[in-house]
């Protein structure tokens, strides 16, 4: 048998060769079974092997991976590439800088560098696994990461070819490295950039923050293995430096993050339509407006009950790869609404959950 | 004579934090490593015109916004007409702040405190 029968069918793009051969191979698993709507439906027209891939998205538990060796293997170290440079404190201009861990390679003696390292793995380790994605552009892209970026930098960035981590001014905040929901929001915002590409300014910047926050989150609860109702939802908690007293950046939860803290203020994030920013500020409100679609997805995924990154995180990926550039919130609940549908059916109690968490939000 | 800068209004925007926070300094005020760098702001034309910012999900931002005094021979002299002031706004990138602003970007780092974004 030729390693990837794919390969003479003309559509060998789309399920990577690895999870190809790995499904061949379990294909008398009963898991596979009844995971796949017909038996070896990968040997199908395009059509089934698209259903294919979009039933394994959703219904993809990350409990079933022991049933799949080949799976295991190819979406951890085998096909995570990553390389870790030290900017040495200089700019954009500076970047990426001395390479100083890549794939494979030991942990160094710097934090930032194995946090980098680590937390990039674990992101890779999770879109793979839960949305059969191969990197940001899911074709294996190296994730390049870049700390010790600029002087004291109170900030975590996304240049369009790799990522940045400041270290903080110590006070307020500590190393961006740190926090395994930031570096996967980071890293979302190349997935982003490689699917919907939404343009970062008011509603669809908005979204684009949105999503980022989304996968960073789940990331982190896939990885803690926390079910949606005892997760904190709190991004960037573990930024925070000594004299902060804030718990976090931002919330999905109804509540503020901070309220008239000596230091942020009082967190601006709507969690309602009527309540969105229309000032020019941010982009657009970007880091603002993403509060209202936030807390529709919280109160989506804790009202299914389980696990965010399972069913709700599988509707939410789904529809970015559907949305357009300049997509605006009622895009988002057109396209989130047609996945549900399309993944749980029309009228289905996850349907329903949905539309209601994004009522109650506004829309 | 030159136009003086007599305040500056600091702000730092965007960035994955989102936070907005900021402050307004009297020039005066200023302690003198700061203050030297100030006065090297409009001479040195690399600094004077601000960095390129790149647009890039989760760019932060520092704007400085100086105001500037009239030259002080016109003010107050008589039939001169008081000038207003001027207003020169510079932005750069959080991450590629000019060596030689380091010193008076930090102080303003240090005294900005939350500002509304609404």
């Amino acid at each position: 048998m030729a390693p990837y029968p794919c390969c003479n069918q003309g559509w060998h793009c789309i399920l990577p060769p690895y999870l190809l051969e790995a499904l061949r191979d379990a294909a008398g698993d009963q898991a596979v079974r009844s995971a796949a709507p017909q038996p070896k439906p990968w040997l199908e027209p395009t059509r089934q092997q698209s259903d294919l891939l979009r039933h394994l998205r959703m219904g993809f538990d990350p409990s079933m991976v022991s049933a799949f060796p080949g799976i295991t293997a190819s979406t951890g170290s085998a096909t995570t590439s990553r390389e870790i440079y030290d900017a040495q404190n200089r700019g954009i201009a500076g970047l990426p800088g001395r390479l100083v861990r890549r794939e494979g390679s030991g942990p160094s003696a710097d934090r930032s560098v194995d946090e980098a390292y680590d937390h990039s793995g674990i992101t890779h380790d999770f879109f793979s696994q839960r949305f059969m994605r191969n990197s940001l552009d899911d074709r294996g892209l190296t994730l390049i990461s870049s700390v010790h970026v600029g002087q004291s930098l109170n900030n975590a960035f996304w240049t369009g070819q790799q990522m940045a981590y400041g270290d903080g001014d110590g006070k307020l905040f500590t190393r961006f490295t740190r926090s395994l929901d930031v570096v996967a929001h980071e890293l979302t915002h190349g997935v982003v950039s490689y699917t919907a590409n939404l343009v970062y300014e008011n509603e669809s910047g908005a979204l684009n923050e949105h999503f980022a926050d989304v996968f960073g989150m789940l990331t982190r609860q896939w990885h803690e293995r926390t079910a949606a109702k005892n997760a904190d939802w709190l991004v960037g908690k573990d930024i925070m430096g000594p004299q902060a007293t804030a718990r976090g950046l931002r919330t999905f939860k109804a509540e503020k993050a901070y309220d008239n803290d000596p230091w942020f203020g009082t967190d601006p994030q709507p969690k309602h339509l009527k309540e969105q920013y229309r000032g020019s500020g941010d982009n657009g409100g970007v880091h603002i407006n993403s509060g209202i679609p936030n807390h529709a997805f919280y109160r989506f995924a804790v009202a299914l009950g389980g696990n965010a990154w399972e069913r709700a995180g599988g509707v939410w990926y789904e529809a970015l790869l559907s949305l357009p550039q300049e997509a605006q919130f009622t895009d988002m609940v057109l396209a989130t609404e047609k996945t549900a549908v399309e993944q749980h059916g029309f009228n289905s109690t996850l349907h329903h959950t949905l539309m209601r968490a994004w009522a109650d939000t506004g829309f | 004579m030159d136009d003086t800068i007599s305040r500056l209004i600091f702000r730092e925007s965007g960035g994955f934090t989102g936070l907005q926070r900021g402050c307004t300094v009297e020039a005066a005020a200023l302690p003198a490593a700061p203050r030297g760098e100030l006065q090297s702001l409009l001479q040195e034309p690399s600094l004077a015109q601000g960095g390129a910012v790149p647009d890039m999900p989760d760019m932060q931002v520092y704007t400085l916004e100086l105001v500037m005094r009239p030259d002080s021979r016109a003010v107050g002299e008589p039939d001169t007409p008081v000038k207003p002031p001027k207003h020169r706004v510079l932005r750069y990138p959080a991450s590629d702040v000019p060596e030689d602003l380091s010193e008076l970007i930090g102080y303003l780092r240090d005294l900005a405190r939350p500002l509304d974004p609404r």
